[in-house]
């Protein structure tokens, strides 16, 4: 190591630890004026509160030495690989076993479902000897068939066993056993009851739609009923299933017509959106709210009467806001002060000048004393604007005291059965059942419900 | 305060770079950032202003020189760590988008012009001293004040930048400046 960066660093630890001389000190820093490194250094220590970097700096060089052995371990890598190795042998030794089982157990399964096609047999030979008791018995089958309409839908398979062969019989019971639909089922078998007799006039892929048309439950009664007809009457079959034709021709009518009236209404969703959009067309107003005295109302609102376009203003008392076309005023209210209407005319931009609002009659609510369970309903601006509202609108100023007032909300949020409790019928209690008539509709709280709430009015000075 | 005990002194800086260089462990590498690890703290402290943030960067910092010192030509290894260590701070302040104005005021580029204008050997020393008052008048205001305050005066940096309002950079461009006018002055009287 070179001897000046010896020294350096000798003179530069003194000076972390604060033993260094003031001739010493003078030696390092004139030594950094050529050593930019070091003059940072000396920045850094010089700032406040440095005071244990030794310490810190003796930590960072015993973290140093863990890298080190850490990537040291790194380079020697045979006990790293091995353990690699073996890993992998791990992995592929699971992958084979997990393997082996899996295949065992697909193996099981086919043994499975060679059982299951046995079990079939025996089971279609079962719903044989129900069918014939229910043939005997056609008020338990009409029963059966609206109260357990599953059941009934079994039923049907066997009589297409009937007609067709035993392995289609047996793909239905599956295809109807992975199925989770009520709906394809009936549709399979629909086509089934079809094919082998005169033409089919609908394509499948319309057959497979009408049935989702119908309740599943008429399909299934109706498939019952040209099952029975089937067992009994072969002759009949052929009538039957032009009957069936027609019907399924009908209501695929019906499901067409049912489409297009879908349809229709779709676009009629979509087409009434161009009058609203005409409404959409704004313009653009600015302005500035100030008080009497010129200064800026921060947060003031401005709001178009009867609709919800509004803002507040800013903190310098703007506001800009985009207003239906046919707007032609601007409400602008603040509290404290009385609320003010400005017409709307060429300009576009306005500047407010709002009148402090008489403070004297302030009203100070409560809060709505209902039930047991706390606030049953509130207004729907909501408490806090509906005391703005209150404070704004009230007009009797020699009230001082409170009244009570009980009412109920409809579940329309109409009010309802307005009292006075405390039972002064006066000019005060008439102003307080004016001001609450006058605020507009309430909600309950959970809503749709009727409650019955109170509402204390504080009439204050 | 017990310091660690630096590692392979005996070597130059050129000497662990190289072995550094040749061996597969970071041995040698290690030690030579070691060697500068109390400047590269400081650094990092300067940009941080901030302990502990210092002491992760000087192992981020680390880490990086770790990946660069093999494959880098380094000609001035400690001006080389300088440089790593510089740029990783103003990188990273840079993408934590954090005090911006200091970063700023920190001047970039700066001479690393060497030079001794007390190398008195040759000089007579009460004349040179006489020549140096004169030439110290010649100097500009702040570049006089900063020469008289750091080199008559004995002041530190800190003493001067609190005195003279002025940020760490500026006295020491300062004082080399004003350094640099005498050392011409001077040469111009002789």
């Amino acid at each position: 190591m070179h001897s000046l960066e010896l020294h350096k660093k000798t003179l530069l630890r003194k000076f972390i630890d604060r033993t260094i001389s003031d001739d010493e000190r003078h030696e390092l820093e004139q030594l950094a004026l050529d050593d930019p490194f070091l003059f940072e250094a000396l920045e850094g220590y010089a700032m406040e509160g440095s005071g244990d970097a030794g310490i810190r700096i003796n930590d960072a060089v015993e973290g140093l030495s863990k890298q080190e052995r850490k990537v040291k371990t790194r380079g020697f890598g045979f006990t790293q690989i091995a353990s690699i190795a073996a890993g992998l042998l791990f992995v592929a030794v699971m992958g084979f076993v997990i393997k082996q089982s899996v295949e065992k157990r697909e193996a099981n399964v086919v043994q499975l479902v060679d059982n299951s096609g046995a079990a079939e047999e025996e089971f279609s030979q079962e719903f044989e000897i129900e069918d014939d008791e229910l043939d005997s018995n056609p008020e338990i089958a009409s029963n059966v068939t609206e109260e357990e309409p599953t059941i009934i839908q079994d039923k049907v398979l066997p009589v297409s066993k009937v007609k067709i062969s035993k392995e289609q019989v047996l793909e239905q019971i599956e295809i109807k056993e992975s199925s989770s639909r009520i709906n394809d089922n009936v549709t399979i078998d629909g086509v089934k009851i079809q094919e082998g007799k005169e033409e089919i006039s609908a394509s499948d892929a319309d057959v497979q739609d009408i049935p989702r048309a119908k309740s599943p439950v008429k399909i299934e009664h109706q498939l019952y009923q040209n099952y029975k007809k089937a067992d009994r009457n072969e002759e009949r079959e052929e009538a039957d299933n032009v009957k069936e034709k027609e019907e399924l021709k009908k209501s695929e009518k019906s499901y067409r017509t049912v489409s297009k009236r879908k349809l229709a209404n779709a676009e009629s969703n979509v087409l009434p959106t161009p009058p609203e959009s005409k409404d959409v067309i704004t313009r653009k107003i600015a302005g500035q709210i100030l008080d009497s005295d010129g200064m800026a109302l921060i947060g003031a609102n401005v709001q178009v009467p009867g609709t919800k376009v509004g803002t507040i203003t800013n903190i310098d008392g703007d506001f800009e806001l985009l207003v239906p076309a046919d707007a032609t005023q601007i409400e602008t209210s603040y509290t404290g002060f009385s609320t003010q209407m400005v017409m709307l005319g060429d300009p576009d931009v306005y500047k407010i000048q709002m009148e402090e609002g008489a403070l004297l009659d302030e009203i100070v609510v409560s809060s709505a004393v209902a039930g047991k369970s706390g606030i049953v309903a509130e207004p729907e601006m909501g408490f806090a604007q509906f005391e703005d509202y209150l404070r704004e609108n009230v007009v009797v100023d020699d009230c001082t005291e409170s009244r009570t007032l009980s009412f109920e909300i409809t579940p329309t949020g109409e009010l309802r059965n307005i009292q006075v409790l405390d039972g002064k019928n006066d000019k005060c209690a008439n102003e307080a059942i004016r001001l609450l008539k006058s605020s507009g509709n309430w909600r309950s709280i959970p809503p749709k419900r009727t409650v019955t709430t109170q509402y204390i009015f504080h009439f204050r000075r | 305060m017990k310091w660690f005990k630096a590692k392979h002194t005996e070597l130059s800086d050129d000497d662990l770079l190289l072995r550094a260089k040749e061996e597969d462990t970071p041995e040698y590498a290690t030690a030579l950032f070691t060697r500068y690890i109390e400047y590269v703290y400081g650094a990092c402290l300067k940009y941080y202003k901030n302990e502990d943030d210092a002491k992760d960067k000087v192992m981020e910092v680390y880490h990086r020189y770790l990946k660069k010192v093999k494959t880098h030509d380094v000609k001035n290894p400690k001006s080389w760590l300088y440089v790593l260590t510089k740029n990783f701070c103003l990188e990273k302040l840079r993408k934590e988008n954090r005090d911006k104005d200091k970063l700023d005021n920190v001047i970039l580029m700066q001479s690393d012009e060497v030079f001794h204008p007390f190398n008195e050997e040759e000089v007579d020393k009460e004349e040179s001293l006489q020549k140096m008052e004169k030439c110290i008048e010649t100097l500009e205001m702040e570049q006089k004040r900063c020469i008289q305050l750091f080199y008559l005066k004995k002041q530190s940096y800190k003493e001067i930048t609190e005195q003279l309002s002025l940020s760490w950079s500026n006295v020491r461009s300062l004082i080399q400046n004003g350094r640099r006018n005498l050392k011409h002055c001077m040469e111009k009287n002789a």
